[in-house]
C-alpha cells in the first residue's frame, strides 16, 4: 500500500467516524429549550435571551403568546450590536404573532441570541419552545469533504502505482 | 592444541558449568562447551537446549550458575559489547511484515552504525541471491527467501562471528544448498566464523570442521570432525577379498569381531580391539587362501559420531 | 546507542503496529467517542463545561485503545518472538523498552489531542480558551496511568490477548470501584477534580453539571498521583524487563 492510498483510507476513516457521531447526536434532549413563561413583560418591552450556542441544523420554533409580539433571531454579531448600539440586525423576523410554529435554518455554528418585543400596550404572558434537528450540516460537509479527499487520494495512489508500475 | 589453523586454547565461545531452568525444567545442566573460529555445528534433538545455549550467548539468558564468555568477555554483563561484533538468525523471524527486505536491511545497518550502508546492503543482498527482492514486501518473500533474508541481516556490516539457529528449517532441499553453499562460501572468503544450530546432521557435514553435540542440556561430545570422525568410527573396518562370504563365516568366529555383514562383495567388521584385528586379518585371509584386495578403517559419518555421543542405536536424529 | 538507532526503533514499531488498520481503528474509535460525547450544552457563555460532559465516555474507549496497543507492542512482542529479535541486535534493553513506549504512547497522544483539538470548532470556542488546555493536560495524565498499568501487566503475562483481557478488566474494575464520578480514585473523578478547580480560577465559576468543588490538595494529588504512579511503574517495568530471560 503506497503512501498516497494510506492517507487517503485514513481520511475516509475520518469521515465514516464523524457519520455516526453525528447521527447519535440528532435530537438529543439538550437540543431542545424554552424561554417565556406565564409572568408576562411590560407593554411595549424588548426582552432579549443572548446566549445560545447552536449548531448548523434546523430550528424549529412553537411560539404561543396571549396578545402580539415580534421575535427576532439573532446572531452573535446581531446580539452585540443590540446590545452595545441598540441596533437591530436580525437573522429573521416574525412580526406580529401570537401562535406560530416556524421552523429556520441556522446558517453556521456559533452564537445566537432570540428578541422579543411585545407590542401591545398591555402586559403579554408568551413561551417559544424551540427544538434543533435534522442533520448537522458542518459535520455532514466535513464528513463527505474528508471522503472525497480520500477517494482521490486512493485514486490518484493507485494511477500512480499504475505508472510506477508500467 | 593446533589443528588446521585453529587455535582452541582462545576459543570464541566458552561457557563452564553453565546451569539454567526455566520454571522447574532444568534446561542447562552444567553446560561446558568451547567453540573456535571456522565453522561449528551446535547439534543437537528439539529441546535439547541449543536455542537457550545460545540465548545464554547472546546475553538474552542469565544463566544460574556458571560463567559463560564470548570473545573472552561475559555474554550477560557485555552482551552489547557482544553483539555489537555478532550477526545472529533465529529460528522464528519476526521482521515487520509491511517493511521491505531493504528496509529491514537499512534498520540493522542503522543499528550497527554500519558506514556506507547502502553499499553493504548491495553486497549483502548479493551474496544471499536476493537483489531482485529489496523492495518487495517481507510478507510476499517465500520460507526460503525469508531464510536468506535473515542470512542477509546476520552477515551486513560483515560481524566476526554469525550464530544462525535452525537455517535450514522449513526450506526446500535446493534452497538448503544454496544456503549451506553461501555460508561455506562467506566463510572462505571474509573469514567468518559461524555457530550453525541445527537437528538436521546432514546439513553439516560438508561444512563444519568443529561439532558440539547436546543432548538433555549437556554438552555429550564436542570436536574437530576429522577427530570425532576418527574416535568413533575407528572400530569399523572394510575388508575386500576373494570370496568375502567364506571370510565372514570365519571373522565372525573371532571374539573380537562384534558382528558381521556382507555388501557388495565387501565385508564390513565392527571389532573390538582394532589394533588386534588389523593383525589379524591377512593372517586369516592367508589360512583361508583368499586373497586380501582391501583392508581399511571407515571414518564415521556424522550421524554415527552423533549416535554414538548421544547413547542411541536407531535413528533418532 | 544512537538517537539514530531509537528513531530507527520507533520507525519499528510504527510499521509493525499501526500498520493498516490498526492506525485506522484506534482513529475511527478517537473520532467517534470525542465527536459522539460531546454534548452541546446550548449556552454560549458557559460553552466550555461541554468539554467535561461525556468525559467517562471518552475515558471508556481510551482504556480499551491503550490496552490494545500497548499489550500488542509489549506481550504481543513476546509471542511472536520479536523481543528476542532485537535483543539480538546490539540494542539496550531500556533503548528498547522506551522506544516501544514512546511510540505508543507518542502516536495515541497525538492522535486523542488531535481529535480532542476538534473540540475548538464543535464548541465555538477560542483556542485560548484556558479550559481547553486544562482538559488536554488533564487527559496526559490518564493515558500515562492507563499505558503504566498495561504495559507492566502486559511484561508478566506476555500475551497478547490474556495482556489485553487482564488490563481491561482491571482498569473497568478500578473505575466500578466508585461509580458517582467525583472519587479520585477513578480517570473521571480526577479528570473533574481538575477541571472544576481551574473552571473557578479561569471563570470565576463551577461548569455547567457540575456540583462539587474539590480542595486544592485533591487537585494536586488528582494531577500528581497518576503521574508518580505511573513513574514508579515504568521504573519497576524497566528494571523488570532488563532482568528478565528472553527465552
Amino acid at each position: 500500500m503506497n503512501k498516497l492510498t494510506r492517507i487517503g483510507i485514513i481520511l475516509i476513516v475520518i469521515g465514516i467516524a464523524i457519520l455516526p457521531a453525528m447521527l447519535l447526536k440528532l435530537n438529543v434532549p439538550s437540543n431542545s429549550f424554552a424561554v417565556g413563561g406565564s409572568a408576562g413583560v411590560a407593554p411595549d418591552s424588548w426582552t432579549i435571551y443572548p446566549d445560545y450556542l447552536w449548531s448548523p441544523q434546523e430550528l424549529k420554533m412553537n411560539v404561543n403568546a396571549n396578545s402580539t409580539i415580534d421575535l427576532y433571531i439573532l446572531d452573535g454579531a446581531g446580539v452585540q450590536a443590540w446590545q452595545t448600539k441598540n441596533e437591530l440586525k436580525p437573522l429573521h423576523s416574525f412580526l406580529n404573532i401570537t401562535y406560530q410554529i416556524t421552523t429556520i435554518t441556522i446558517p453556521y455554528r456559533g452564537h445566537y441570541g432570540i428578541l422579543i418585543h411585545n407590542n401591545p400596550a398591555s402586559a403579554t404572558a408568551f413561551t417559544v419552545s424551540m427544538v434543533l434537528f435534522g442533520l448537522i450540516t458542518d459535520l455532514l460537509w466535513s464528513a463527505i469533504g474528508f471522503i472525497t479527499a480520500g477517494l482521490i487520494l486512493i485514486v490518484a495512489g493507485y494511477v500512480r502505482g499504475r505508472k510506477k508500475y508500467s | 592444541m593446533d589443528k588446521g589453523g585453529v587455535r582452541l586454547e582462545h576459543p570464541i565461545i566458552k561457557t563452564v558449568d553453565v546451569v539454567h531452568s526455566f520454571g522447574r525444567n532444568l534446561t542447562l545442566k552444567n553446560l561446558t562447551l568451547n567453540a573456535p573460529s571456522g565453522i561449528s555445528g551446535f547439534i543437537g534433538r528439539n529441546g535439547s537446549g541449543k536455542t537457550t545455549t545460545i540465548g545464554v550467548l547472546l546475553g538474552l539468558i542469565k544463566p544460574q550458575s556458571g560463567k559463560a564468555t564470548f570473545f573472552g568477555r561475559d555474554c550477560w554483563k557485555d552482551s552489547i559489547a557482544i553483539r555489537k561484533r555478532v550477526g545472529v538468525m533465529h529460528e522464528i523471524n519476526a521482521y515487520p511484515v509491511n517493511f521491505k527486505g531493504g528496509e529491514l536491511l537499512e534498520f540493522v545497518a542503522k543499528i550497527y552504525d554500519i558506514p556506507n550502508s547502502a553499499q553493504s546492503i548491495r553486497q549483502v543482498l548479493g551474496e544471499v541471491g536476493l537483489e531482485d527482492a529489496r523492495d518487495k514486501p517481507i510478507k510476499t518473500y517465500s520460507a526460503g527467501m525469508l531464510r536468506r533474508l535473515g542470512l542477509a541481516q546476520a552477515l551486513i556490516g560483515e560481524p566476526e562471528f554469525v550464530i544462525l539457529d535452525e537455517p535450514t528449517a522449513n526450506v526446500d532441499p535446493l534452497g538448503r544448498v544454496t544456503l549451506l553453499d553461501n555460508i561455506k562460501k562467506i566463510h572462505d572468503s571474509k573469514g567468518t566464523s559461524f555457530l550453525i544450530s541445527t537437528h538436521i546432521l546432514s546439513d553439516l557435514e560438508k561444512i563444519c570442521n568443529w561439532i558440539i553435540i547436546i543432548d538433555e542440556g549437556r554438552i555429550v561430545e564436542q570436536g574437530y570432525v576429522k577427530d570425532l570422525a576418527e574416535k568413533y568410527s575407528a572400530n569399523v573396518y572394510k575388508i575386500q577379498v576373494s570370496n568375502p562370504w567364506l571370510f565372514a563365516g570365519a571373522v565372525q568366529e573371532l571374539a573380537m569381531v562384534q558382528n558381521t555383514t556382507v555388501n557388495n562383495q565387501t565385508v564390513l567388521c565392527k571389532v573390538n580391539d582394532t589394533k588386534a584385528f588389523y593383525q589379524v586379518v591377512p593372517k586369516l585371509v592367508a589360512d583361508l587362501k583368499l586373497e586380501l584386495i582391501g583392508l581399511q578403517q571407515i571414518s564415521g559419518t556424522l550421524e554415527e559420531i552423533y549416535k554414538h555421543a548421544i547413547g542411541v542405536k536407531s535413528d533418532d536424529t | 546507542m544512537t538517537h539514530k538507532s531509537i528513531l530507527a526503533l520507533m520507525r519499528w514499531e510504527l510499521k509493525e503496529y499501526f500498520s493498516f488498520p490498526v492506525f485506522e481503528i484506534v482513529l475511527f474509535i478517537a473520532v467517534f467517542s470525542i465527536l459522539n460525547t460531546s454534548s452541546i450544552l446550548p449556552v454560549y457563555a458557559e460553552r466550555y463545561s461541554n468539554l467535561h460532559w461525556g468525559i467517562q465516555n471518552i475515558f471508556f474507549y481510551l482504556t480499551i485503545s491503550i490496552c490494545a496497543v500497548f499489550s500488542r507492542s509489549f506481550a504481543g512482542a513476546f509471542s511472536k518472538n520479536e523481543i528476542k529479535t532485537l535483543l539480538s541486535y546490539p540494542i539496550k534493553r531500556s533503548s528498547l523498552f522506551f522506544a516501544k513506549y514512546l511510540t505508543m504512547f507518542l502516536t495515541l497522544l497525538i492522535i486523542y489531542a488531535s481529535v480532542w483539538a476538534s473540540q475548538l470548532y464543535i464548541q465555538a470556542l477560542s483556542p485560548l480558551e484556558p479550559m481547553f488546555w486544562v482538559s488536554l493536560l488533564a487527559i496526559i495524565p490518564e493515558i500515562l496511568l492507563l499505558s503504566t498499568i498495561t504495559v507492566a501487566i502486559a511484561l508478566v503475562v506476555k500475551n497478547e490477548v490474556v495482556s489485553i483481557f487482564a488490563s481491561v478488566l482491571l482498569l473497568y474494575g478500578l473505575a466500578n470501584l466508585e461509580s458517582g464520578g467525583i472519587s479520585l480514585l477513578i480517570a473521571t473523578g480526577r479528570y473533574k477534580a481538575l477541571f472544576g478547580y481551574f473552571s473557578i480560577l479561569t471563570h470565576g465559576r463551577l461548569p455547567i453539571g457540575m456540583m462539587y468543588v474539590h480542595p486544592p490538595e485533591d487537585v494536586v494529588i488528582a494531577f500528581l498521583a497518576p503521574l508518580l504512579i505511573s513513574i514508579i511503574l515504568l521504573a519497576m517495568s524497566i528494571a523488570y524487563f532488563k532482568r528478565m530471560q528472553i527465552d
